[in-house]
């Protein structure tokens, strides 16, 4: 779901582009001094891993593919702000050295893969995590999926916004595709998240990395 | 605060370096959602390229298709994986 440059209008992909630096430089103040150790590893090892699992487009149907996002599952292991700062790494090394999602709509490119799964995605899962034990899977996987689903539609919203196409049509198209999508998105997120729970399962939650501030 | 076991660090390791050479070799060529819907309605016409980067779209000149994907995704994941960890170890807890 790469914006390329040319589909946001300026003022669209400017506004973007100051939210995801403003969020950026937030999550840096919070963090700064609090990190605990333990997360440092888990940052490189989940951004290398969202990196190569974001090169791997799984067909999902006629002639259409998708690939991961990455938010809520990295979020949901390290903390948000964490979170944000690793997804960012991915976005700008992508954007940079392989012009994947163009330089003016970098910022929307954060916004939307990024911070919509490392905060509202997050956000989510931690009200969903409420719930009975039988359902905290499933919470993992709805937080995932809806996650995609709900990126999807603001994508066509800032292209609404920007002029590019009608949100009608724009809306039914992106949401219906991304609905299938969003299922790879659930399905690699829990396989994860249940893969780290095994080796360190006192550090699920990402918030238990960060001492009390 | 006990870091993650040497040995999940090590099987994770091993994932994302088969992940990220072998990934591209079993990805999907067809459009992604967003390049679909914007086919289906007529908008694709529009993406512009304001920049240019070393390795465009994966792909490294001068090497076969199997081999660049394979280089393309080990660099990167390798420069994600270090600027995560730059980034983590300068905002670490001061211990």
């Amino acid at each position: 779901m790469h914006l390329p440059d040319g589909f946001l209008s300026p003022p669209v992909w400017a506004a973007l582009d100051l939210l995801a630096v403003g969020t950026i430089a937030g999550c840096v103040l919070r963090l700064k001094n609090t990190l605990a150790d333990a997360a440092v590893p888990r940052m490189g090892m989940l951004g290398a891993f969202v990196f190569a699992a974001q090169m791997v487009n799984v067909p999902v149907a006629a002639g259409t593919s998708g690939h991961l996002l990455g938010g809520v599952l990295v979020a949901s292991l390290v903390g948000p702000e964490a979170a944000t700062l690793t997804m960012a790494a991915v976005f700008i090394t992508q954007c940079l050295l392989f012009q994947d999602g163009g330089l003016l709509a970098l910022g929307a490119n954060v916004v939307n893969m990024g911070l919509s799964g490392t905060i509202g995605g997050w956000l989510l899962l931690r009200l969903l995590r409420m719930g009975p034990a039988w359902s905290r899977d499933l919470a993992v996987f709805g937080a995932a999926w809806f996650t995609v689903v709900a990126t999807s539609a603001l994508v066509s919203v800032e292209l609404a916004l920007s002029g590019t196409v009608p949100l009608g049509p724009s809306l039914i198209a992106m949401v219906g595709v991304h609905s299938v999508i969003g299922l790879v998105e659930g399905a690699v997120t829990l396989a994860v998240v249940r893969f780290v729970a095994r080796a360190r399962p006192a550090t699920l939650d990402g918030t238990v990395l960060q001492v009390a501030r | 605060m006990i870091p993650l076991d040497r040995r999940a660090i090590a099987v994770g390791i091993v994932i994302i370096v088969a992940i990220a050479a072998g990934g591209s070799l079993v990805a999907s060529s067809s459009p992604d959602g967003l390049e679909r819907v914007a086919t289906d309605l007529g908008f694709e016409g529009r993406a512009a390229t304001s920049h240019t980067s070393p390795m465009p779209d994966y792909t490294v000149a001068g090497l076969p298709p199997t081999l660049s994907g394979a280089v393309a995704g080990l660099v990167g994941a390798g420069v994600v994986g270090g600027l995560a960890l730059v980034a983590g170890r300068l905002l670490a807890k001061r211990t």
